[in-house]
């Protein structure tokens, strides 16, 4: 439901904001730019711990193994991004994914079956980012690379939301927007429409970890433009 | 006149009327009325036998040894338990004298039993009245800092008969193999609560762990222990029937530290409390590493008959919070 709601969001915002901006002369339609889409994130391990006892000589006897991972996971993106120069535009993002925190035991003394348990977190992802297009954004180009990086606030809800996890994500990389439709003439509400696609690399600091350190993930977004 | 019993060497751990938090603990019956037994006045006043040297042993290092024991206990950040040692007496522990003495006995017809511990008990009231403890000079004792081979380290064994003297039970938080011979070997233990000894010569039981911090804590928490840590409670079942005994051992996947507990009524209800914020595994096994006498009164059905399983979710614990509703099952062997 996430999707739909923050597209008819955009639009509304779109109509009310946008109405009577003018363009500049061989920009590309539009000053506002809203999009939403899915992304997947890679996921981080969080480590090994052994279940140890403690032996007479003070050494370790393993009683079993663990292994934990936060998997990655596919959610909902959603962008407002406004144009500050010819080629650079400013954003801000937020982003909901339900990625499964997963323990894996092993070698366990007395059950060889091992298992693997987990529980559903839900993240959210809210911050800002810059993309430079690397192209001129002359007018009836349809491809546009671009590159760009971000930062977010990382907010983590355990299962059950008994306990949160808060942390920053910081992102870089690159992409396209193929446009698919635009108007330059004047007094047009709808300027452009088109596909945007970007993969980029994820640096987490704090949120759900097991021992503090910063995690690197890939990645990728697709997602619906339009552009007012 | 107020009746006062003394209950000697191992009191019978009876079965909390709610399921105990995090540990086995003393109990008594008041009334018809399940009491858990702890002391009520802190510091708790504590005396040496002035009869207390054993070769290798002096007063002085006892005294300093079981010293060295209480202050570990009394450091757990999130307990309020406090002892004092209150002088030497001319007193045995065993003498009703209203005295906590803690000495040696020499009781060579206890060939297992390294210390013992037993309570003086207002009936009338569930209070604590004494406390003491012995140790059985029928074995050879040491106190040196390493330790020494042959010798059984004082400051090991006093550091579990003092949770005991604070009221707390045996913890099952270890694993054994059978001698040839008869009893038991100790292959690892996460808990000086852990009913069997290590060997001579050893000083790793010197050392409080999760399991024994959460136990204290819980028996005498502080003001911060409640809102710092969270619990888990649940039941556990076979075949659809509630498991009374099955040892309940939570594990944090971020630090390693594991505390326990068991099912404790006929529900098969357990509770663990005093766990990390943050998620846990929940890993049930049957109470198979050790006597279960030295759990349970010996007619209290212990259910040992199933296979070592987990809980198949993560069970995320929130400080100040119970994450209630965990239903583990198990199958037979």
């Amino acid at each position: 439901m996430t999707g739909p709601r923050l597209a008819i969001a955009a639009v509304l915002i779109a109509l009310h904001v946008t109405a009577a901006r003018a363009q500049p002369v061989g920009a590309v339609p539009g000053r506002l730019e809203f999009d939403g889409g899915i992304v997947w994130a890679g996921g981080q391990s969080l480590g090994s711990q052994e279940a140890n006892l403690t032996t007479g000589t003070g050494s370790t006897f393993r009683l079993f193994s663990s292994t934990s991972d936060l998997l990655g996971a596919a959610g909902f993106e959603g962008r407002v991004a406004v144009r500050v120069t010819r080629t650079v535009d400013a954003s801000v993002s937020m982003s909901y994914a339900k990625p499964e925190l997963r323990t894996r035991v092993t070698n366990d003394l007395e059950n060889s079956a091992g298992a693997t348990v987990s529980e559903s977190v839900r993240q959210y992802l809210v911050g800002g980012g810059i993309d430079w297009y690397v192209a001129s954004r002359r007018s009836g180009v349809r491809i546009r690379p671009f590159i760009g990086g971000g930062a977010a606030y990382l907010r983590q809800l355990h299962e059950g939301a008994t306990l949160v996890a808060t942390g920053m994500s910081y992102d870089a990389g690159g992409g396209i927007k193929l446009l698919l439709a635009s108007r330059t003439r004047p007094r047009q509400l709808l300027r452009a429409a088109g596909i945007r696609l970007d993969a980029r690399m994820i640096v987490r600091t704090k949120g759900i970890t097991f021992d503090g350190r910063r995690s690197i993930a890939p990645a990728a977004a697709a997602s619906l433009f339009v552009r007012f | 006149m107020r009746r006062i019993i003394a209950t000697l060497l191992a009191i019978f751990l009876t079965v909390p009327a709610e399921p105990a938090f995090a540990y086995l603990k003393f109990g008594t019956r008041v009334n018809g009325r399940q009491v858990t037994l702890k002391w009520v006045q802190t510091p708790v006043r504590y005396f040496v036998s002035s009869r207390s040297a054993v070769p290798g042993v002096s007063v002085d290092d006892f005294q300093a040894a079981v010293g060295r024991a209480f202050a570990q206990w009394q450091a757990v950040p999130t307990s309020a338990i406090a002892y004092q040692f209150a002088g030497l007496t001319a007193g045995l522990p065993g003498e009703e004298d209203g005295m906590s003495t803690l000495g040696f006995r020499n009781r060579p017809e206890l060939d297992r039993v390294l210390a013992s511990t037993n309570f003086l008990v207002d009936i009338s009231s569930g209070a604590l009245l004494e406390s003491d403890i012995f140790f059985n000079s029928s074995f050879s004792w040491s106190t040196a800092p390493a330790g020494e081979l042959g010798r059984f380290d004082l400051e090991s064994i006093a550091l579990h008969e003092i949770g005991h003297l604070s009221g707390l039970g045996h913890s099952a938080l270890g694993e054994t193999e059978l001698r040839e011979g008869g009893g038991r070997r100790v292959l690892g233990a996460e808990a000086v609560m852990f009913p069997i000894a290590f060997g001579s010569g050893t000083i790793a039981g010197r050392t409080l762990k999760a399991d024994d911090i959460a136990g204290i804590s819980d028996l005498y928490p502080d003001g911060n222990f409640t809102a710092s840590t969270g619990s888990i409670s649940g039941t556990v079942t076979k075949d659809g029937q509630p498991v009374f005994g099955a040892h309940v051992v939570t594990f944090d996947p971020a630090t390693g530290s594991m505390v326990a507990t068991f099912s404790l009524n006929a529900q098969g209800q357990f509770s663990v409390n005093g766990l990390s914020p943050g998620p846990h595994v929940v890993r049930v096994e049957p109470l198979d590493d050790a006597e279960i006498d030295s759990f349970f009164d010996a007619s209290l059905a212990v259910d040992i008959d199933f296979k070592v399983s987990f809980f198949d979710r993560l069970v995320v614990v929130a400080a100040g919070g119970d994450r209630g509703g965990v239903a583990a099952n198990v199958s037979r062997k």
